[in-house]
């Protein structure tokens, strides 16, 4: 937020009063919309800390921000917070990975024949429509208890709309484009590598950014069911044994880790604009 | 002697809801050097004329000679120019204009000299790293008319380049690439439906029918004037002339629908 500040101000140097009137307002409403925002923050820890301090609410079944403070600094202490959101990490951008490439690879065959296209239409559509948690204790039984079954139900989850949105774009790039391109005497695969994939840069990152989303969403399903580690195993691990403050942490933890890495890929997406 | 030979060319289109006539026994012939400019009521198959002397499809009937030669063994030595200029925007100017190099695996260490000597000539030098958005209408014209005049065709096609530019820029530009084909010698052909252009442009016109198009008349151009350029034709005397005459040959194909 700081650099925006400067930026705004440092372009308002030698402007007219009712330019700097105006950017002064603009800075004044990002700066009330950020104190509000904080303030909301503050507000639901601090209700959330009194209500169970004054035992309007249970802090056994509630937890509180202290006791979530408390879980956290031991497990940072004894390791364990590193593991499990490393498990996690890795589970994700495994699947993550895999779903992009994938993606992006089926898309370019549709997209290169509208036979196949044509023909796997439906099928796409119901595996797209299924909802695919219910498919998650059959990959336990097929795959077993393990990393393996929990990447494959990440990778269920994103890679069929992933394959629908990106077949739609490519699909939509300019008719005239692809002209220019056989007029120039280039090829099929000419169209694909210099008019298809570069004009879709940015779809493919906002893809990416739906998709880093739904890894973890289906990471999370996966380590619910079949894990001995991560942080959706920590979840579900804390609320069979009542253990609310583990649940809690978790939580709060997987929340940042969420946010994080939608940062990340924002900030990507940034740079290609 | 002749470059371009259309001899009695037809073609449809097809779909499920049936069949579409756009051109029906179409023949002429394009000289060495000259600038063809071809009109006619929107729909008569003028852009699919040019598509099929670009090979993009093969007509249903008939053949297309250039150099004496039939098209399908005459090689890829056409240039095409699209309504808009289709710059990708995620390439610099420089890339924009070697993209034809690039995809014929032609782009080689001494392309450099003459692709530089090109852009300074049409004065894009200075925009060589710019992106796409950062030139004006008429720098991205000139820019993808090197790209076309970098693979060296025999031929070039022009299929309403100007159409999407405004009025203003859309003179200058004619102007512009009018004389970068006289300069470089090149054999055109124009598709318009701007009388105006056409005669401004070409040193002869051929009119089409409506569709099925085929063709109506055909209009030598010679216009009594120094330093011709299409800015300057257009106050030629014979000018207004030869606008009445084509206006009325097209206004005759429309009262027959």
């Amino acid at each position: 937020m700081s650099r925006k500040y400067r930026k705004v101000k440092h372009s308002s140097a030698n402007v007219s009063a009712t330019q700097k009137a105006y950017v002064k307002h603009h800075i004044n409403r990002m700066r009330k919309i950020r104190i509000t925002q904080f303030l909301i923050l503050i507000s639901f820890f601090l209700l959330w800390e009194i209500t169970t301090r004054l035992k309007v609410i249970d802090p056994f079944i509630f937890s509180s921000p202290s006791r979530v403070l408390k879980t956290f600094i031991q497990m940072m202490v004894d390791g364990q917070l590193f593991f499990h959101v490393g498990i996690t990490l890795l589970e994700t951008f495994a699947s993550f990975i895999i779903v992009i490439v994938l993606g992006i690879f089926i898309a370019v065959i549709l997209w290169w024949n509208d036979n196949i296209a044509q023909i796997f239409d439906p099928y796409l559509v119901i595996l797209n429509a299924l909802p695919k948690s219910a498919l998650a204790p059959v990959f336990i039984v097929w795959l077993g208890n393990n990393m393996k079954t929990i990447i494959v139900a990440a990778v269920s989850v994103a890679l069929f709309g992933t394959i629908i949105n990106l077949y739609t774009d490519f699909i939509n790039v300019e008719e005239d484009k692809i002209k220019l391109i056989k007029t120039l005497g280039g090829s099929k695969a000419d169209v694909l590598f210099k008019v298809i994939i570069p004009s879709n840069i940015p779809s493919i990152i906002s893809v990416m950014k739906i998709n880093i989303g739904l890894s973890l969403v289906g990471v999370i399903i996966g380590e619910f069911l079949a894990a001995k580690s991560g942080l959706g195993y920590l979840i579900v691990y804390g609320s069979q044994v009542f253990k609310l403050d583990l649940v809690m942490t978790s939580i709060v933890i997987l929340c940042v880790v969420a946010t994080g890495l939608y940062k990340v890929l924002s900030v990507i997406e940034k740079k290609y604009k | 002697m002749s470059l371009l030979k259309i001899d009695n060319i037809s073609y449809s289109y097809h779909n499920l809801e049936g069949e579409t006539h756009a051109l029906a026994n179409v023949s002429f012939e394009v000289l060495d050097g000259e600038f063809l400019a071809i009109v006619g009521p929107s729909g008569c198959g003028k852009s699919t004329l040019l598509s099929l002397i670009a090979g993009l499809f093969e007509p249903s009937n008939g053949f297309i000679y250039i150099n004496d030669k039939n098209i399908k063994t005459s090689g890829k030595n056409i240039g095409y120019m699209l309504q808009k200029d289709h710059l990708l925007e995620w390439r610099d100017t420089y890339k924009n204009v070697t993209l034809g190099l690039e995809i014929q695996n032609k782009l080689h260490e001494n392309s450099y000299m003459q692709i530089n000597e090109l852009l300074n000539t049409y004065g894009l030098i200075s925009f060589k790293n710019s992106y796409p958005s950062e030139l004006s209408g008429g720098m991205r014209q000139r820019a993808a008319l090197i790209r076309t005049l970098l693979l060296e065709p025999d031929i070039l096609l022009l299929d309403e380049p100007f159409s999407a530019l405004d009025y203003q820029t859309r003179l200058e530009v004619s102007d512009d690439i009018w004389s970068i084909i006289k300069k470089e010698k090149k054999t055109a052909i124009l598709i318009t439906h701007d009388i105006a252009e056409a005669i401004s442009m070409a040193d002869r016109i051929i009119v089409l029918t409506d569709r099925p198009g085929s063709v109506k008349s055909v209009f030598e151009i010679s216009l009594n004037i120094k330093n011709k350029t299409p800015f300057n034709s257009r106050i030629a005397p014979e000018f207004s002339n030869y606008f009445n005459l084509i206006w009325k040959e097209l206004n005759n194909n429309e009262q027959k629908v």
